[in-house]
Formats: structure tokens, sequence, C-alpha cells
């Protein structure tokens, strides 16, 4: 009866309820589209926390630029061209800087080679020859000149007895060549400026070895393009490393990248999504983190070698380059020449040798150019930690931090603070180059996002405390007459509460409840439109900016914020009531007589 | 028979500037079937004296007796629903109920169902004198004396033995004053009520059976 009777009564100021109730509606419809958008904004931003990953790629400038002149027999002419020169090679450690949160830290990825005869690599590469040769005549071979073959050592197609015209091209003083003498000499063909079939020397006994320190170890005797043959040519150390490069020449046709990293995502061609695994997984947190012996290996590598996930490879590892990439390296149609003999002329003996589990294999483009931030060709990789053998008298190459070999990842938004830590730390011959596939420009929008439903929401606040204020006052403190009747009627206090309360606690009810969800359906109608955009990745960072046309796609269903709205709505209910109790507990505290206001 | 009895009721309360000793070692008996007017002058101490007798506030000193009981240890609320109704100077009607619902309210809360309350508010409509024209009209749209009738019919209606009425004619014109104080005279003298008035108005003084003088918080009988 209570109940009904302060319904009955509320029904009839229609005009001040349905006034209160719009008012109501509008306030906590605009409280609970801020609150909404903020719910929506922070869900998003959550979600693009597992879409967007934030690397910085760091790179070494070079102290100075090097002259290189390299002689065209051609031509009769250098041709010139410049190469970095680093006066130190800069440690990564100098990015362990204090206040340098990473998710991953820096790493400097080590691109091993490893070399299995038992595995297909590449098919059908340029032939390297290896021949023992006379000149018809005593000459100096510094234009094309005609040899005859007296041996093949290696090299299908030459004879011996043939003739071949051959040309020390990048030789702008070679030596003599005595028609009466023998020399071993490996040479590739190329087309002439004739268009005539040319042989050039190669350079392969001098090899290029490296200390752990990046400090080049000298050869323990010079390299030439070719050597004379004597009687006990071969028993002596420079015929030695001739019979020891005949012996590893075979293995250019077996051998592939091997890359241990601490996060693949850190390799471009994956954080791109050139690269993706295709069958199979990654690797868990705790296969990085105890060097577990497994791999992942790409689609051609699999399928010339018929590998599948669960299967085994074995990986000798033979060398380390400390300076390319394997995509700098490796290419479908080739790779970067490179010695297999030590500075003593030794063949290198694998460091480490590890059956490893393919746990994944990896799809994607395989560039046939040589392009360091893509994946080399057959390359495989392996979590860092995995290789447990030093590498130190295995290096073929040494270089400084490069874009495509060291990268470190940060949290996402991060980048100004981390670049402010890192301006402070005075090194200039670095530099940083950060990809985060847009998202800062998302955050930035979703931090004016942000801004707009925090406005909202405080807006609405306020609006709703005002128009909750407003309708106390007129509700229930200018309706301490009723309650005063109601008490000398014999009402009982809490029965005069009731029915002063049910009533307000009902309009606030559908007042809110009506305006909650139409801010709901509103705030996520709103960003779903402003959602539908795609999103493109940019670089950021102390250098050129570059496009990278990847998109990423965040569509799904429209996401009402349902606990937003509850959540403004439990709000307003409660405020109303604890507003509304308050005004009714007033008139409640008072005599009734004093509320009616009678004097003493 | 007595209704009700105050025997050294005292009352005072704080101002902002003093302390106002409104009601002094008050003592009198009221019995039932009989009409009583109390009269004085503003801030004698009347009106306080009532809402002393409704219940609604509780004496400094000496006892209210109802029917032999003292106030002070009965449930007031339940002595205001079921023994005693007051009637206002200002009516103070539900303004958002009409003329009918007012007078069904204290019988619905009390118990009666709908459709009961309805008749028994329709009875005491009429016995007050309104006609069915005004059952459905709202307290606003009535005149004074129909307001009071209304107000009487709903203090009825909380049933009890004791009308308690504060100024009920001070609004109201000659004509509807004469039928209120009729009607105030009927209840007591028909319908057994103890009706305790409290008026400026000597004409209603005069139609009471007793006559109670306030003077600075004491009373006097003066007839």
């Amino acid at each position: 009866m209570i109940i009904r009777n302060s319904i009955r009564q509320l029904w009839r100021m229609k005009g001040k309820t349905f006034l209160f109730i719009l008012l109501l509606l509008l306030a906590s419809g605009l409280c609970s589209m801020g609150v909404g958008f903020w719910k929506i904004n922070s869900r998003n931003m959550e979600k693009y926390e597992d879409s967007f990953m934030t690397i910085g790629t760091v790179e070494q400038k070079a102290s100075t630029m090097q002259e290189i002149r390299q002689w065209d027999a051609e031509t009769k002419s250098y041709h010139i061209y410049s190469k970095n020169v680093y006066d130190t090679y800069v440690p990564e450690s100098v990015l362990d800087f204090e206040g340098a949160d990473y998710l991953s830290s820096p790493e400097k990825r080590v691109t091993y080679i490893a070399y299995n005869p038992d595995y297909k690599t590449y098919d059908g590469l340029n032939q390297l020859f290896v021949v023992e040769v006379s000149p018809r005549e005593d000459v100096v071979p510094d234009h094309p000149v005609l040899l005859e073959i007296k041996k093949v050592w290696h090299g299908t197609g030459l004879y011996e007895g043939m003739y071949f015209t051959f040309c020390s091209h990048y030789d702008p003083e070679p030596e003599m060549m005595y028609q009466d003498k023998t020399y071993i000499m490996c040479v590739d063909s190329i087309l002439g400026h004739e268009s005539e079939v040319e042989f050039r020397p190669v350079m392969v006994t001098e090899s290029d070895q490296y200390a752990a320190d990046g400090t080049i170890i000298e050869n323990s005797i010079a390299g030439h393009y070719y050597d004379e043959v004597t009687e006990d040519f071969y028993e002596s150390e420079r015929g030695r490393r001739w019979l020891n490069f005949l012996e590893c020449l075979d293995y250019r046709n077996n051998i592939f990248p091997v890359t241990g990293t601490d996060n693949i995502h850190l390799m471009m061609g994956f954080y791109r999504g050139d690269n993706y695994i295709s069958f199979g997984r990654e690797f868990t947190e705790e296969e990085y983190e105890s060097g577990a012996k497994v791999c992942l290996v790409s689609e051609p590598f699999a399928y010339k070698n018929g590998f599948e996930v669960g299967d085994s490879v074995r990986l000798p590892l033979l060398c380390a380059d400390h300076k390319y990439s394997g995509g700098a390296s490796f290419g479908s149609a080739g790779f970067r020449s490179c010695s297999f003999l030590n500075a003593q002329g030794e063949i290198y003996e694998p460091f480490e040798d590890s059956e490893y589990e393919i746990v994944g294999i990896y799809g994607g483009v395989a560039s046939s150019m040589l392009d360091e931030y893509s994946m080399g060709y057959n390359e495989v990789v392996i979590p860092a930690k995995s290789v447990k053998n030093s590498d130190a008298d295995n290096i073929i190459a040494y270089g400084p931090m490069f874009g495509s070999t060291t990268s470190f990842e940060i949290e996402n938004g991060t980048i100004d603070e981390y670049m402010e830590k890192w301006s402070r730390q005075g090194i200039d011959n670095v530099e940083i180059t950060f990809y985060d596939k847009g998202y800062t420009k998302l955050q930035s929008g979703m931090e004016n996002m942000k801004s707009i439903s925090r406005i909202l929401a405080a807006m609405g606040a306020a609006m709703v405390l005002m128009v909750l204020g407003y309708f106390t006052w007129l509700f229930i403190l200018r309706q301490g007459e009723r309650t005063a009747v109601e008490r000398c009627l014999g009402f009982r206090k809490w029965q005069s509460f009731l029915s002063m309360f049910t009533g307000i606690f009902l309009i606030i009810l559908v007042g809110s409840a009506l305006g909650c969800t139409a801010g709901s359906v509103l705030s996520a109608r709103i960003a779903g439109s402003m959602e539908n955009i795609s999103y493109y990745d940019t670089t950021f960072g102390n250098s050129a900016a570059v496009e990278m046309e990847e998109d990423i796609e965040l569509e799904e269903e429209t996401f009402y914020p349902v606990e937003a709205a509850a959540g403004t709505m439990a709000a307003v209910l409660v405020t109303g009531s604890v507003m509304a109790g308050i005004g009714i507990g007033c008139n409640l505290r008072k005599e009734p007589m004093e509320l009616l206001g009678k004097a003493r | 028979m007595e209704t009700l009895r105050a025997e050294k009721v005292s009352y005072s309360y704080q101002t902002k500037y003093q302390k106002v000793d409104a009601v002094r070692e008050v003592s009198c008996i009221f019995e039932h079937k009989k009409m009583y007017a109390i009269i004085g002058e503003s801030g004698s101490g009347k009106s306080t004296f009532l809402s002393l007798l409704a219940g609604l506030d509780v004496p400094d000193a000496g006892t209210i007796y109802v029917q032999g009981q003292s106030l002070k240890e009965m449930d007031r609320d339940a002595y205001r629903l079921n023994q005693a109704s007051v009637v206002y100077q200002s009516f103070h009607l539900f303004p958002l109920l009409n003329a009918l619902e007012n007078v069904m309210l204290p019988l619905e809360f009390k118990g009666m169902k709908k459709k009961d309350a309805k008749r028994a508010a329709q009875e005491l409509l009429h016995k007050v004198g309104l006609t069915e024209k005004i059952y459905r009209q709202f307290p606003k749209m009535m005149s004074g004396g129909e307001q009071q009738r209304v107000a009487i019919a709903r203090a009825v209606a909380a049933g009890g033995e004791v009308i308690l009425a504060d100024e009920p004619t001070g609004n109201l014109d000659s004509e509807n004053e004469e039928k209120i104080v009729e009607l105030l005279k009927n209840l007591a003298h028909e319908d057994g009520y103890t009706v305790i008035v409290i008026t400026h108005n000597p004409s209603v003084a005069e139609a009471a059976d007793h006559v109670f003088r306030m003077k600075d918080g004491a009373m006097e009988a003066v007839r």
C-alpha cells in the first residue's frame, strides 16, 4: 500500500516526474557514454597491446667513409666506391642504461653457418673452377689471354688441353705468367665486353678470420690469385691451402644460415609479418630461457629435405658471422662469398654439432636478392641460448651493430620516454630506429578519446549530481509536510521513509537505466564507427620515417560496454539513493509539528 | 469517562537566543463525548501542548495518561495510528491524492482492503457533508471548508477516541466555520469522541463543553 501510494503520488506529478526522468536520462546517458568510451578505449588498448609490438633497431654510425679502389682491367681504370669505417665497435651493452625497461633485451644476433652434406640447400649455383693452367707464351694477364688447361681440379665443362680466355681482372699489376710453368687458379666465368666468355680469378686462399674482439687475424701467408705449381708445391703451406680449399669447395652446396634469437619477433621478417609460422608453433619462453634444442625451419628448406614438425635436424655450426644477418648473406640465388679456411689455411671444424627438434615451419617471402632485413634463404632459427660452445675460433665476419642484426623490444607507447633517457646517455654514434606498427599514432588517438571520455563522464556525473540534488530538494525536502502528516497519521519512521523513497528510487531507476543503456549503445556505435580505420605501420625514431604498408585487422563485432553501463547505473542509483536517504532523513529528524511550520 | 489526563506536564525548548518554557506544570482531564476548547494568545503554548497530547513530542516533566496508561510507556506511533488524530488549521491534506484517497489512506494503512476502505471513506465523506462530486477532487480544487471537512473525515477514518484540532476554523469563513464547529460537536456528542480544539475564535470556544485558557505556558480552566 505504501509503495503503491508513493508511486501514485509521483504519477500525479507527471510533468515533474517526466522532466526528472528526462534530465536524469540525459545526465546518466552522458556519464555512461563517457564511462563507456573509457571502457571501450581501455579494452581496445588491451586488445591492441597484443596486436602491436614496439621494437627498436640499433645501428652504429660509421666514423668515416673510406675510398675503395678496385681495378678494372677492361676499362683500365679504378672503380671507386666507398666503405664505412668504424674506429671502434660500440658494444651492445651501451643499451643497458638506467631506466631502460626492455621487454626483450637488446640482442646482436649472430648468423651461424651450418654445413650438413645430408641436407639440400642450393641447387645449380654458379660454378667455380679450380684448374692448373699454362699460358701459350710468357704474358702478363692484364688483358684477356689464352691459357691451356693442364689439369681440372674442380668444375665441369672444362677439360685438359682446352684453352680458355683469362684476364686477371681486378689486379692492376698482375704477375707475369711463363709459358713453361704451371699455375693453379680458381676462376669463374663471365661475359666479357665483346660477349665472349671470359674467366676471372677468384681469391680463395686468403681467409677473413676474426678474433672474438673483432680484430682481424692476419693470414699466415698472403693470398694470391694464382700460384705456380712446382714439384713439391702441394706439400708447401701455400699448396696445402689450395688442397684444403678444394676439400671444402663443395660445402657451398650444403650450407645454410642458422640464427640464434631471444625473440623471433625481433627479426624484421617476423615482426613485419613477412614470415609467419605456417605449421607448428613458436618457441616458448621456457625454451628461450633454457636454450632448448628446438628450431624453426623455412618452408622451402623443409620441403626440399622432407622435414616435418617434430623431426630432428642436425646443425653442425661451422662458423659464425658477427656482422651480417642471414638475409644479408643468403638469398635464393646465392650467398655472400666466404672462406671456410681459417687464418692458418685450415678448414674450420664445427664448434657445435647438435640435434634440434623442429617445432615450427615458417612461411613467407624469401627474397632472391640479398635483403638484410629479410630472413635468409633456408635460414634456421634457434633460441640464442641453445648454442653452448664458444664460436671464438670460427668467426668469419665481424662488424658493428646493424639494424638488421641488433634490436630490442620495449613496451608499447614508451618510445618518447625511452628516447629521452637514451639521449641523456650522450652516445651520438648509435642510431635507434623504432617500429611500432602505428601504435604511437593510435595511442595519440586513444589518449584524445580518453580525454573526451573523462570530460563526458565528469560532465555527466556533475549533471547527475545537480539533477539528483535538485530533485531531492523538490521531491523530498519540499515535501516535509507530507512526511509530517504521515507521521501524524501514525506512520512509523521507516514507513514514512519507504513512502517517500520508493517513488524516488523508481524514477532514478528508470532514468538511469534508460540513460545508461542509451549512453552505452551510443558510445559503442560511435567508437565502432571510429574503429573502422586501417592502421598503417609507421616507423618512428631519430631517422627518416619509412612506411611499412602493413594493415592490422582490428575490426570485429561492436562491443557494448555493458559493465560500464551497469556500473554507471549502479553509481547513479547509489548516489541518488544516498541523497534521497539523506533528504528523507533530514525530514524525519524533525518533529512533525516543526515540519508543518507551526510555532511552538 | 476519562480519555486523556495531563499531570503537571512541562515542556521547554531552546531557541537561538533563549530557553522557552512553553508548557508549565499543566494538569487537566479530558473525557469522552465532550468537546474542549483551549484558548490563549499566540505563543502561549497551546500548539505545543496539543503536540504533546498527540504524542508528537514528549514532556520534559509530568505525564500524559491515555485511558489511564502513561503515554511515555506507549508506542506513540501506534497511539497516533489507533487512538488520536490531528486536524490542522491549514488542513494538510495530501495534495496529490483526491478527497477519497486522502480519507482512504489511513484506512488502508491500518490494513483495510481497498474496496472496504473506499466504501468506508465514502461514508465518512458523506457524513461530513461532502457530495460525491467532491470525492475525486484534489485539495487545491476544493474550498477551505471542503478541505477541512475532508481533513476531519480523514481524522475520523484514522479511528480512535481523540480528535485534536489545531485552529480548525482559522482559515474558514463564518459559514464554513459554523459547519465545522457543528461537525466537531457532533463527533463528540453523537459519536463519543473526545474533541480538543485549540482556537482563538470565541464562537468556537462557546460551542465547547469546557474551556481552558493558556497563558505563558500555564493553563487555567475557564468553564
